[in-house]
């Protein structure tokens, strides 16, 4: 007699049976995945921008207004980093993060958490899907009633992924939505898809099609792993499915080519950075251990998530040499081991016969062949890295899955209940390693105890005590730092500003000369190379010596060709000494091939507004306030024009688009009464003091509201 | 086809069929067996029968005392292997094997490494009959249930595998450090006794006869004692013996199983009594205990090594390691250590091939069974479970290895029929190329250099080899050569004591006493536990007091020496050079007391007793000193110095026949060497025998020509 789940939901009693039924709503399920998705990442939504965020979100040009999209399309994802990643996707996000949130970060985390739970979403529907393919090809049917069904096997699988703490890098890190944002487009481009297929031809499958193309090119726009995903969509499609006839699939085999095609065109559009990272050079032995290390690495993380941290790493601490030190790194060597477990399960797992055996393949190869790219067969800037899971996880869910078709009837409540426990677990960990990324220090301080003791976190944490104006204890660390690392610029530049700031000039100098002169060979490994430079230009040019600090700008001007921040210091030193028509031929050149830098436009303005030449500078103010939506100086700067050219009315309307756009800030009302004061209208002009004082009796009762996030 | 006589004639390929079969039936022979395991086993290490006496041999077989006279035996097990280190190995019957060949081979190198080789071989052949007759208790499907006779006939599978396992493991160049190193004799001796006495139990178990039967478990169970005095492996063996009892051999009762374990336990108290019967040495290691996540990583590198060492058996040497305390030190260092994390892989794969093989089902699936606890069971106590003196040694494989070849040898046995054809050309080549590998190995021993420079290129390079190749550059006059090794060793490890101290050594030949002097007295500065990790600390204090007397500080000299003897209670090289400063500086009465002391409480020690001897004369005690030389001759049957000394004493006292004659006795003893003809000569003048002491003289001639003929030579 064969036994169904309505029979077992019946034995169960009514409230039971009320309950299972509602939990299969498919509605429900994607309520419980986004309130429980959303729910684990509360904690990093009260968090600040950190690390990359500032050099992607609070100081990226490229983010500061929509008429920029495409401009995105041209540029790496670091504006000012030597490294290779191209991601206009990201960038876009946070370009509609900027126009809405303006620079609150809550606003970022919560696209971030968006974008998170929305992939959660979409995975549960296309593991329903790719799970129901499978089981519709079971042999033995009557297996189906006594076992768990594939829509509850993918929701219970999406919510373990959705509120798995080893994505939190990708999710409570503002910097780290690329995986998000891929998952996202790849999966809806892929269900898009199946969805299309199910229609009729018509329209609307051609459109839908098409969609689904433009998803899996938004998806390699948003990260590399696109192409990743492409490859298993690829390999269910030619390997696992068997609906679409060989010429279907090899059309859309064909469509992405040319996708990727595209791609490519696309990827050709920023200027090519001359240098990469210095090559690991690792033997095939090591790349060898290396792969096992992170694979086993990855298997504990998914299984047990402790110690999380960003600075992860599989190579040997070099923090800690000596004869003896090996029993401590030891710990290493276990990963190797875990490493041939995990591969050995997998492998042994694909192949033990069984009604889900074809599920089990199809998550093993997908998480082998998503895991290989992050393994160390190729070098990356990392050895591992947790939010490299986010995809390959994925490929466990399924294999998990695969394993739960093969579950006997018996130990069905076992695995419900071991289920519950684990999302209830892995929840209350994601809530907790969310609350990491409170602020900068809880980060940092939270790094190095969960073991990513590197020598960024370290200077890190040194230009945090700097900034609180600690540089004892700044001064420290870096000294640590160095000692470990002792050819580290950043470390270096970053003491040496400690050592400046506590008045040691002269050691402070000589370390700003030994960063500037070993960071030009250096700049391919790590960014911001070219501040030593800088720093020692500003400290010459504080000395009176000109000649030798347009020489140390000059220089670095070769080596770090096209980089705002010298080009404004070498203009600002010109406009001091030889005058505004000095520095107007450096700016102009710079604005000429940066035509998207509001802060040089802005700049260029004001040397023409200096020279007299009030047209010219009019229509840079006008060009740089596009630019950017939330700032107000190009517009005062407009105003400050139109006054001198006596059109108050027209400054008057400027300067209150000055105020709309920073209506927290108490210069712009002064500019706005300053002007209305001017066109006699006293009554208005007085009103707009009024909101200067009651700004400034803000200010003094919340002292912090003035100081803003992007202090540092 | 036509028949032209009475017989049909055959095709080709079935004369070759019947070539083939005749030539199967050959070697299931036992006898010819016996006789390749034998050729192949002496064969494959040829090459170190020339070899000499090396490193540790020096002080097992060439300097120790005990094994100068077989009225030591007893003595022997008083006392620990190493006369004079603080290691604790307990193997008594290792120093009485010694004892016979300094009996039959006096010095000579080629006899002890003969000795090693028999004990190998007879090891082999004892491993071949014991599988014979343990292979068909546990696998009875294999058996031919027609046939009653012996077990090679009712199963001859079976009996061929024992036959192939016992010739993979007589050839197989992993034991090459138990079997071409004179020291390392101690493995071959506990299998040796260990599998005879296994035998011994299972042939007392077939014999009806009473007197007999108790003869053979008596012989069996002095054979177990005999494993456990000249190896601690013995009770490895015990155990596995147990092992096989209860859970294997169905054939005998509950209650003989128990008295055999009975029997068993107490053999092992009988031992340990033995064992109780040296002064005790306290532990003398000083490294940290590895924590049980090392010792885990190490057990698996262990087992890696290991797995791989019988599979492909390159890189052989002494000093092996699995801990790489350089890897941290930096990158380069980290990448090229690497290797090691392989090796916990492979011991992971090595675990897991053995859990599989033995759990798979088959007819064989018990003699896997067998194999893989018989490996892993005898795997454990080196495994890096227990702190031993090395994380890795080859020749602790010589043991395990059995059950890996049983292991094999069950997995050979599931094969089809086609695959164990296939299999046959495919063991002999490997038998053949283990034998070829073996006999290269066994080259690395024929010279102290090749050794220490074999060993050092194939990756053995502790400081301990580089000491021992520096001490042999010294002694060959390559000072400079040595110092600059030397100084590399100090450099790397500058807590080397013996490093410091043959430094100086050199230094101080080399006329830079000033800093000799100042290394030696670093070096005679040790902590205990430097003392009771390396050997021979005191010769430091030793050399120092030497050079306080060299330059006429014999007050110094005295002091030195006073406190290493505090230090190194019980060493003679201390007390005889004390007891000569005072001889020479104060007269033979103050040097008698220490003298005596050491006497009393180390009766077999010929030296002192020689040394004492002479002091009795010195002082005018003629029956005290003869009294002391006749105790010393009887302590080295091979030693002329106390007969000479006792014949002087007798030309002293104009007992000129009995001088003679004592004279004689010592020239059989040393009838190559010059002096004692020089004494005998002197004798027959005296004796008035001049023709007889012309022909001596005419002797001493010839033998001073050889001499410097082959010094020539040389």
């Amino acid at each position: 007699m064969k036994t169904t789940q309505s029979d077992i939901k019946a034995a169960a009693g009514p409230s039971w049976s009320k309950l299972t039924v509602y939990a299969e709503r498919g509605w429900v399920r994607c309520f419980v995945l986004v309130l429980l998705g959303a729910g684990v990442h509360l904690p990093s939504l009260t968090g600040e921008l950190l690390w990359d965020d500032i050099h992607l979100v609070s100081e990226n040009p490229l983010i500061r207004s929509p008429a920029l999209i495409l401009e995105a399309f041209r540029h790496y994802l670091f504006p000012d980093v030597y490294s290779g990643h191209y991601r206009p996707i990201q960038t876009i996000s946070y370009i509609f993060d900027y126009l809405i949130w303006n620079k609150d970060p809550y606003g970022y985390h919560l696209s971030n958490v968006l974008w998170h739970v929305s992939s959660g979403v979409l995975l549960y529907q296309l593991l329903r899907r790719v799970l129901g393919s499978f089981a519709e090809r079971w042999p033995d049917q009557s297996l189906l009633p006594g076992r768990i069904s594939s829509s509850s096997a993918a929701f219970v699988l999406a919510l373990l992924w959705v509120v798995h703490p080893v994505h939190s890098a990708a999710v409570d890190y503002v910097s780290g939505r690329a995986d998000s944002l891929a998952f996202f487009f790849a999966s809806a481009g892929w269900l898009l898809y199946l969805r299309a297929r199910d229609l009729s031809p018509s329209w609307i499958r051609r459109g839908l099609y098409f969609l689904a193309a433009l998803s899996g090119l938004f998806s390699l726009c948003s990260r590399e792993s696109g192409a990743l995903w492409m490859l298993m969509f690829l390999l269910y499609l030619f390997a696992f499915e068997r609906k679409p006839p060989l010429r279907a699939k090899f059309l859309v085999l064909g469509v992405c080519l040319v996708v990727v095609a595209l791609y490519g065109g696309l990827r050709q559009l920023p200027e090519r950075h001359s240098e990469e990272g210095d090559p690991a050079n690792w033997k095939p032995a090591m790349r060898g251990i290396l792969m096992l290390r992170a694979l086993g690495d990855y298997g504990r993380l998914m299984v047990f998530p402790s110690h999380l941290h960003v600075e992860r790493t599989v190579l040997q601490p070099a923090s800690a040499p000596g004869p003896a030190s090996w029993r401590n790194a030891v710990a290493a060597e276990y990963l190797s081991l875990g490493g041939v477990f995990v591969l050995g399960a997998l492998v042994f797992g694909a192949f033990r016969k069984g009604a889900g055996r074809r599920t089990r393949l199809f998550g093993a190869s997908w998480f082998l062949l998503t895991y290989l790219p992050v393994s160390n067969l190729f070098d990356l800037n990392a050895t591992v890295a947790e939010h490299w899971l986010y995809l390959p996880s994925v490929g466990l869910c399924i294999f998990l899955a695969g394993v739960l078709f093969d579950l006997p009837r018996r130990h069905l409540r076992s695995a419900v209940a071991v289920a519950c426990v684990a999302v209830a677990g892995l929840s209350v960990r994601s809530a907790i390693r969310s609350s990491d990324w409170m602020d900068p220090e809880t980060f940092f301080r939270r790094t190095f105890a969960a073991g990513g003791s590197s020598s960024r976190i370290g200077v890190n944490l040194g230009v945090i005590y700097a900034l609180r104006g600690e540089h004892a204890k700044a001064e420290a660390i870096l000294r640590k730092v160095l000692q470990a690392f002792p050819d580290y610029p950043l470390a270096r530049n970053n003491l040496a500003i400690a050592l400046s700031r506590q008045g040691k000039t002269k050691e402070a100098e000589a370390m700003f000369e030994t960063a500037s002169t070993s960071a030009a060979p250096a700049k391919g490994g790590y960014p911001r190379t070219w501040e030593a430079a800088r720093n020692v230009a500003r400290l010459r040019h504080k000395e009176k010596d000109d000649v030798a600090a347009f020489a140390i700008l000059e220089r670095a001007r070769v080596d770090y060709p096209g980089n705002w921040e010298l080009i404004s210091l070498q203009a600002q030193m010109i406009r001091e000494i030889e005058g505004p028509a000095g520095a107007l031929p450096v700016v102009q050149d710079f604005v000429r091939g940066h035509r998207w830098h509001a802060g040089a436009s802005i700049t260029l303005g004001g040397l023409f507004l200096e020279l007299g030449d009030l047209p010219r500078a009019e229509e840079t103010f006008r060009h740089a306030s596009r630019l950017d939506v939330h700032d107000a100086e190009a517009l005062n700067l407009m105003a400050l024009v139109s006054v001198r050219q006596n059109k108050f009315e027209e400054a008057c309307k400027i300067q209150r688009r000055a105020v709309a756009r920073e209506p927290d800030q108490p210069r712009q009302y002064l500019l706005l009464s300053d002007i209305l004061s001017k066109m006699g209208r006293g009554d208005e002009a007085r009103a707009a003091l009024a909101q200067v004082e009651h700004l400034q009796a803000i200010v003094k009762t919340h002292p912090a509201a003035s100081a803003g996030t992007f202090a540092n | 086809m036509t028949a032209t006589g009475s017989t049909p004639d055959r095709t080709a390929p079935e004369r070759l069929r019947s070539g083939w079969r005749s030539a199967v039936a050959w070697t299931e022979r036992q006898w010819l067996r016996c006789l390749l395991l034998v050729l192949l086993g002496a064969g494959a290490r040829l090459p170190a029968l020339q070899g000499p006496l090396l490193w540790d041999d020096h002080y097992l077989a060439r300097d120790n005392p005990f094994i100068k006279s077989p009225l030591l035996v007893l003595e022997a097990f008083r006392h620990y292997l190493f006369p004079d280190s603080f290691a604790g190995h307990y193997r008594p019957v290792q120093t009485i094997s010694y004892v016979f060949d300094y009996l039959i081979w006096n010095t000579d190198a080629y006899g002890y490494h003969l000795s090693n080789l028999f004990w190998h071989v007879g090891s082999g052949l004892l491993l071949y009959l014991l599988l014979q007759r343990l292979l068909p208790l546990i696998a009875p499907r294999f058996l031919d249930q027609k046939k009653t006779a012996r077990p090679e006939q009712r199963a001859p599978a079976l009996s061929g595998a024992a036959f192939v396992i016992a010739l993979l493991w007589i050839v197989h160049p992993v034991h090459s450090a138990a079997v071409d190193y004179v020291s390392g004799r101690a493995d071959s001796l506990a299998f040796f006794f260990a599998s005879g006495g296994w035998l011994l139990y299972l042939r007392a178990r077939e014999i009806s006869r009473n007197v007999f039967r108790r003869s053979c478990h008596i012989l069996a169970a002095l054979s177990g004692l005999l494993a456990l005095c000249a190896r601690e492996t013995g009770f490895v063996w015990m155990i596995v013996f147990l092992l096989f009892l209860f859970i294997f051999d169905r054939k005998p009762t509950l209650r003989a199983k128990l008295i055999v374990l009975s029997c068993c336990l107490a053999l092992a108290g009988a031992y340990g009594t033995l064992r109780s019967l040296p002064e005790y040495r306290p532990g003398h290691d000083i490294r940290t205990a590895p924590t049980a996540a090392a010792k885990g990583v190490l057990m698996l590198r262990a087992l890696g090594d290991y797995g791989r060492l019988v599979i492909w058996p390159a890189n052989l040497h002494m000093e092996r390691d699995v801990v790489d305390g350089d890897s941290l030190r930096d990158t380069s260092h980290w990448r090229q250590s690497v290797r090691l994390e392989y090796l916990s892989i492979a011991g992971l794969a090595v675990a897991a091939i053995l859990f599989f093989g033995a759990s798979r089902k088959g007819a064989a699936q018990p003699v896997r069974i067998l194999g893989a606890g018989w490996f892993l069971i005898t795997y454990l106590p080196i495994s890096n479970l227990f702190s031993l003196n090395a994380t890795v040694a080859e020749h602790w494989l010589y043991l395990p290895s059995v059950g890996f070849f049983i292991f094999a040898a069950g997995c050979y046995l599931e094969f089809p029929p086609f695959g164990r054809k296939i299999a046959l050309p495919i063991v002999c080549a490997v038998v053949l190329g283990l034998g070829i590998r073996s006999f290269d190995r066994s080259g690395d021993w024929v010279t102290e250099e090749t050794f220490y420079r074999q060993t050092l290129l194939a990756g053995g390079s502790s400081p301990r080899m580089c000491v021992n190749l520096a001490a042999i550059y010294s002694k060959r006059g390559e000072t400079a050569k040595a110092e600059s090794l030397l100084r590399k060793v100090l450099q790397a490890d500058p807590t080397y004591l013996v490093a410091r101290n043959n430094l100086a050594a050199i230094l101080s030949g080399s006329g830079k006493t000033a800093e000799a002097e100042q290394i030696f007295d670093s070096a005679s500065k040790t902590t205990r536990e430097e003392r009771a990790t390396y050997p021979r600390t005191w010769s430091a204090a030793l050399n120092l007091a030497h050079l306080a007397h060299a330059r006429q500080d014999d007050q110094s000299a005295l002091a030195i020496i006073d406190k290493a003897r505090h230090d190194f209670p019980g060493t003679w090289n201390l007390v005889s050079f004390q007891a000569e400063l005072l001889r020479r500086t104060q007269g033979p009465e103050a040097a008698l007391p220490i003298v005596e002391e050491f006497v009393e409480d180390h009766s077999w020690h010929c030296e002192a007793l020689i040394a004492l001897g002479r002091l009795y004369w010195e002082k005018g005690d003629a029956a005290g000193a003869e009294k002391a030389f006749r105790h010393a001759s009887r302590l080295d049957v091979h030693d002329a110095e106390a007969l000479s000394a006792l014949a002087l004493l007798r030309v002293q006292q104009n007992r000129l026949e009995d001088a003679f004659q004592m004279q004689r006795r010592a020239v059989s003893r040393q009838p190559d060497e010059i002096r004692p003809y020089l004494l005998l000569t002197d004798i027959l003048q005296k004796m008035g025998r001049t023709a007889e002491a012309q022909a001596a003289i005419v002797r001493v001639s010839k033998m001073k020509a050889i001499a410097e003929a082959s010094a020539a030579l040389n």
